[in-house]
């Protein structure tokens, strides 16, 4: 093809005089080096964080693992409304609902709460879906983000390992 | 046919429907509470509010006459108002219980309020609260969640023919309350849930145990009597929850008694999975020879029971046996409430627990004698084999005087005591047709998938001919 119209989007670095020296632009590269060197040897600025004795600071908005909140009143959110478990991407979670007696009225506010709220941390993508979508103020992915086990059975959450042990603010709120 | 001008457009409709009917044929569409078109006319919720041209004031639809030249307005700013004004009305005192609600999802409320709705509430005081209370063996009702629209004590009164609801009170302590001091006991208990359009009254056998939109509908027909109501099957991981009603207007069928509704457990636990030989299970290959070798050297064979099959399933059962080139003798009424014509229990059920009795009839599947001279003969040792689909096997049949094969999709007694019974797909696993009480034939989709490899009973009487029929190979030759 007949090269018309061709305009340059990218030039070429060109070399200055001085830059064609070879000890000048050695020094340069080295010089960088030595700044380093210096930082970390005696300046004490390492990017190496010394876990687990120091941890790192995480936003506010940081997705963790999953916990079930509570109202002022120690009674428990989640009424087994299923949009968390319609939402999930991942069909993470799953609830059976339960009829509240008049036994555990102290426990459960509404006439229908979760019998079983289980969540296979292998499946979850902790995309906070679930979060979003409870109506209640629920479920909150506020814990930490360290999860590791060595066997399958400790990674599906049950409902006793996500509860908050004692009420909470008149709104869901994360930690 | 009349001419009726919907916004502007005009339109040809059946005169002798209830304009909210008429309108939806034609592709429009009026939001209503109280109207159902097998009961009477109310005007209670004024949800179906309209403009008719010529009048000054907003009318019913539902309480409007179908007339020639009538002149409609569905989409003014007037009838926007009424509409959002009612719905503002409505969920005044209704309760925020749409997490905990079972009608979630299917609930005409949410839906009309989505649509004609205004979006947010005026109402700064504190809603009325009454606790909830169960009226009947199978019914719970939520008083908060009513909106008093009198659907189900008209479908007591005018279908059932009981009265045991009423409306006490009045304006703003309305409630819908038992009026005898008996709980509620008939067979409607589930169709008055339904027929609520919103979650104040509940059935107490399927309350939590899932949400509307998991489920998978198919189309299909009731098991439960020969009046072969119209049903949508909810099936979700492969199990039956429940069954829901399909509206069939030619056959005027709207509702759905609690035996056909709530007899499911059948089709999901305790099948049948397995060829049995006197209860114990075993593989078809070692007791299909001991069958084909009864019907070799049998003088006569019969075949009970199949009221429960379909159509098809019974026409190719009657192909295939005609193949045998043996006498066969096909009994279908196997109760004595088959033999005459169905009687009503109350305005749906009959006394015929079976689907397909007159299907079967009429492809053939009777005898000259009952079902007590089979017992007989087969006692005296003229039948060698007897056939049972689906049934118990008939009182008075002797042990040892011939082989008895139980067809069956559950492990019942029959089965324990059979000889030997072969499993069967159930009738949402397939698909065909029932013909009902009236002749009516009705279709019905599968619904679930069944265990891999399982026969229905068509394909076990095909395997059977296929058996008797094939040839040995004949080998030829030195070897």
């Amino acid at each position: 093809m007949a090269t018309i119209n061709v305009v340059n989007v990218a030039k070429r670095h060109t070399f200055k005089w001085y830059e064609k020296f070879y000890f000048y632009s050695i020094s340069k590269g080295l010089g960088i080096t030595l700044k380093h060197f210096i930082k970390s040897a005696f300046l004490g600025k390492r990017v190496t964080l010394e876990y687990p004795e120091k941890k790192r600071q995480y936003s506010s908005r940081f997705r963790g693992m999953h916990s079930l909140k509570r109202d002022e009143q120690g009674r428990e959110r989640c009424t087994s409304c299923f949009c968390c478990m319609w939402i999930c991407p991942a069909d993470a979670i799953y609830i059976e609902a339960a009829e509240t007696t008049p036994a555990d009225q102290h426990l459960h506010p509404e006439d229908k709460y979760a019998k079983t709220f289980e969540i296979d941390l292998l499946r979850c993508i902790f995309c906070g879906l679930c979060e979003e979508a409870c109506p209640k103020g629920a479920i909150y992915l506020d814990g930490n983000g360290e999860m590791a086990t060595d066997n399958r059975q400790d990674l599906i959450l049950t409902k006793e390992r996500m509860t908050d042990k004692f009420g909470g603010p008149i709104i869901g709120q994360r930690n | 046919m009349v001419t009726i001008k919907i916004d502007g457009k005009e339109f040809k409709v059946d005169d002798k429907k209830n304009l909210i009917d008429a309108v939806k044929e034609v592709g429009e569409d009026i939001p209503y509470f109280c109207y159902h078109p097998a009961l009477k006319i109310v005007g209670m919720c004024r949800m179906c509010l309209i403009e008719i041209e010529g009048n000054p004031k907003i009318q019913a639809a539902c309480n409007t006459p179908v007339k020639e030249g009538l002149s409609i307005i569905t989409k003014s700013a007037r009838v926007k108002e009424a509409r959002e004004g009612t719905m503002e009305f409505l969920l005044a005192n209704h309760p925020l219980d749409c997490p905990v609600c079972d009608k979630a999802g299917e609930c005409d409320l949410q839906d009309n309020a989505f649509s004609s709705g205004k979006g947010v509430s005026r109402f700064e005081f504190n809603k009325r609260n009454v606790p909830q209370e169960e009226i009947g063996e199978n019914l719970l009702i939520n008083h908060n969640r009513c909106i008093v629209c009198y659907r189900c004590v008209r479908f007591e009164e005018e279908k059932v023919g009981e009265s045991n609801l009423g409306l006490f009170e009045r304006g703003y302590h309305s409630l819908i309350g038992l009026a005898k001091d008996k709980l509620i006991a008939h067979n409607y208990q589930g169709a008055l849930s339904d027929i609520c359009p919103t979650g104040a009254l509940l059935n107490k056998k399927t309350l939590f145990k899932s949400r509307v939109w998991w489920y998978k509908t198919a189309k299909s027909v009731c098991h439960g009597c020969s009046t072969g109501c119209n049903v949508e099957t909810n099936v979700r991981d492969n199990k039956m929850y429940r069954y829901m009603t399909r509206e069939n207007r030619e056959q005027e069928m709207y509702f759905l008694c609690d035996k056909g509704r709530f007899d499911l457990d059948w089709i999901n636990e305790n099948r049948l999975q397995s060829y049995q030989e006197k209860g114990l299970p075993v593989e078809s290959s070692k007791v299909i020879p001991s069958i084909l070798s009864k019907i070799k050297s049998a003088n006569k064979i019969a075949i009970i029971g199949g009221a429960h099959e379909s159509n098809e399933n019974l026409s190719v059962i009657l192909e295939e046996a005609k193949k045998w080139k043996k006498t066969v003798i096909t009994e279908v009424r196997v109760i004595d409430s088959q033999y005459e014509a169905p009687k009503q229990v109350d305005f749906l059920m009959t006394s015929d627990p079976h689907p397909n009795t007159k299907g079967a009839v009429d492809l053939g599947f009777v005898s000259s004698g009952k079902i007590s001279d089979i017992v007989t003969d087969f006692n005296k040792g003229e039948i060698d084999l007897l056939i049972v689909i689906k049934e118990n096997i008939p009182e008075g049949i002797q042990q040892g005087k011939g082989l008895v094969v139980v067809l069956h999709t559950n492990i019942t007694a029959s089965v324990k005591d059979a000889d030997i019974a072969v499993p069967i797909k159930a009738f949402t696993e397939q698909s065909g047709t029932f013909t009902n009480k009236k002749g009516v034939k009705q279709e019905f989709e599968t619904a679930m998938n069944p265990v891999l490899g399982m026969p229905s009973s068509g394909d076990f009487f095909r395997r059977l001919s296929l058996e008797l029929t094939r040839k040995e190979e004949v080998l030829v030759g030195n070897h």
